[in-house]
């Protein structure tokens, strides 16, 4: 029983955190009634099954096992020697926020600084900023961190912001979570996907939420706060969903 | 590649934790340099063979494929956004088909086990990097002329991702591809470059002889990094050595000061531990002492790349408007 228990908040924890903006409320509001999470689960394998397919039939290539395969493209294996030392096979750790900063530092520059006005009112947890590295942690007092934060806004924060909360808070981020909202149910409805109302599974979260921090984020960081994006917000999930299932 | 050193690393499965991996390669240099730590091949990690590199021929286009593949390790979260985005960042980048930027051809992501995501890259494959390049370079170097080309394409790819709100922040010669009719191509940024920082198992020692004041002195930075980078980048073209080659922060600054001279008082970053008075005063010394070829403009143009100030350097669109790139009256 108690088992039971922990794991399906586990669940719901995780299901929580597929919406970065909702995530920061402690009740968990049902909307949607309950979810199959292995039906999901067992879907999600599936589609990404389905693309890797795809994706090893277009390169003849078997990535992932790291074996070629007959077809169109003749490979080869060569000595990392040879070839110029970009292509050598790298890792990353996969802890978002480690690299968030950095992501966004290296990405939306301009967009960082529109946001950092709009912003300011946001607390900073010091402890976020701890986990960059040294230049990352740097730089996020200037114009970094607003973009980050507003991403990997963990339960840390919160305790901070309800000792310090001002009306006015609340409404850049509530008109954000509005937008994101509506442009998830846009593009529910466009995609192939067949609808369901359940929230969506973790991975396929992501990938279309890709489409809006994207463009949101990255290429038109400006109007990140501005509530505007409704329409380009939908059009740039629209291109990462063709990305994804292409 | 000659003089690429690779880090000793234990046996298979090297799997670091987050904190380990940011304390291992902190950007800020923090880890080893060259000196005093042993560097020899690795064999293999994992289950991939770590000392080969895919490539493949289109037999219909006759072109080149290369793949560089990416262990990204998860938690119970899948992959971390942060990658999605830059996987999103860099198609979306392609779209433009920039001439001096290396072409992504794909982006292919497998599950290899549940910490584990293998993201591979699927890029155009390009015979050298600029450091090649110019090791292979006959005596007494590259022509003027050809360094104007170079530069050009440089920093007109340069100028593509800061317009796009990329930063590069780890150029050097080599992530900058050439291919064989000369083409410049920059690699190694976005989500490929996320990596120079993050990974735990990159066989390059992190160099820090490109990095900008503002980034060795920890402060705030922006565009102008790549900037810096790019000056010494042009300078190492000429001379085909690097300009700065420093063992440290502190070293590196100390060099960087030798040619450029200690920055006043009043251009000194208020927001870093490092203070002035750690560095002796310095005047500025000519460049053409050490790069006697430069020509006049090449010496403004190179002086504004390495501009302490990074607010007063010159940015790559500027760059490209300057005098350097217009005067064609020489021919050597």
């Amino acid at each position: 029983m108690a088992n039971v228990d922990i794991q399906s908040m586990w669940e719901r924890h995780d299901a929580r955190r597929t919406f970065p903006l909702l995530a920061r409320t402690k009740v968990c509001r049902n909307l949607f009634g309950p979810v199959d999470h292995e039906e999901l689960n067992c879907e999600m394998k599936r589609r990404l099954q389905e693309i890797s397919e795809r994706d090893q039939s277009r390169w003849n290539f078997n990535f992932e096992e790291n074996v070629p395969l007959p077809g169109n493209y003749e490979w080869e294996e060569i000595a990392v020697s040879t070839v110029p030392t970009f292509y050598t096979e790298s890792m990353r750790n996969g802890k978002a926020r480690t690299v968030n900063a950095k992501d966004a530092e290296s990405s939306t520059e301009s967009g960082c600084k529109n946001e950092a006005q709009g912003s300011a009112e946001a607390p900073s947890p010091s402890t976020e900023v701890n986990q960059e590295n040294r230049s990352g942690a740097l730089n996020a007092r200037k114009h970094v961190t607003p973009v980050c934060r507003r991403r990997k806004r963990p339960s840390v924060p919160e305790t901070l912001r309800n000792s310090t909360t001002h009306i006015t808070d609340f409404f850049p981020r509530r008109k954000r979570s509005f937008d994101n909202k509506s442009a998830e149910r846009t593009s529910q409805a466009g995609s192939s996907i067949p609808a369901e109302v359940t929230p969506r599974k973790r991975i396929r979260c992501r990938w279309e939420d890709l489409g809006v921090s994207h463009f949101s984020d990255h290429l038109a960081g400006k109007k990140g706060r501005s509530g505007t994006k409704g329409a380009k917000g939908a059009s740039g999930r629209a291109s990462a969903i063709a990305f994804t299932c292409k | 590649m000659g003089g690429v050193c690779r880090r000793v690393v234990p046996p298979p499965r090297l799997r670091m934790t987050a904190q380990e991996a940011s304390h291992f390669h902190n950007e800020s240099g923090v880890m080893a340099q060259d000196g005093g730590v042993q560097y020899e091949p690795v064999a293999e990690i994992g289950g991939g063979a770590y000392g080969t590199v895919y490539k493949a021929r289109d037999k219909e286009s006759g072109k080149f494929v290369a793949l560089k593949s990416v262990r990204v390790q998860t938690d119970q979260e899948g992959l971390p956004l942060s990658t999605v985005r830059e996987v999103a960042l860099l198609r979306r980048l392609e779209q433009f088909d920039h001439p001096n930027i290396v072409k992504l051809m794909d982006v292919c992501a497998s599950l290899r086990t549940e910490q584990e995501t293998k993201v591979t890259l699927v890029f155009e494959h390009v015979d050298q990097d600029l450091k090649t390049y110019l090791e292979k370079a006959p005596p007494p170097g590259l022509p003027l002329q050809h360094v104007r080309d170079l530069m050009r394409q440089l920093l007109c790819g340069l100028s593509f991702l800061h317009s796009n709100l990329v930063l590069h922040r780890d150029l050097k010669p080599e992530n900058i591809l050439v291919t064989s009719r000369g083409q410049i191509k920059l690699a190694d940024f976005g989500l490929a470059r996320i990596y120079s920082y993050t990974m735990a198992l990159t066989p390059v020692v992190v160099t820090l002889w490109y990095r900008s004041p503002e980034v060795l002195l920890g402060s705030s930075y922006a565009t102008p990094v790549d900037l810096w980078s790019t000056g010494c980048i042009f300078a190492e073209m000429f001379t085909r050595k690097p300009l700065f080659c420093g063992e440290s922060e502190v070293d590196q600054l100390t060099k960087i000061f030798s040619v450029i001279g200690l920055p006043g008082e009043e251009e000194w970053p208020n927001d870093v531990t490092l203070s002035r008075e750690n560095f002796s005063p310095q005047n500025p010394q000519p460049i053409t002492e050490q790069i006697p070829e430069l020509t006049n403009e090449g010496v403004d143009l190179l002086m504004k790349m390495l501009t302490f100030n990074p607010l007063r350097r010159i940015s790559a669109l500027k760059a490209l408007e300057h005098s350097f790139f217009s005067d064609q009256s020489d021919h050597s």
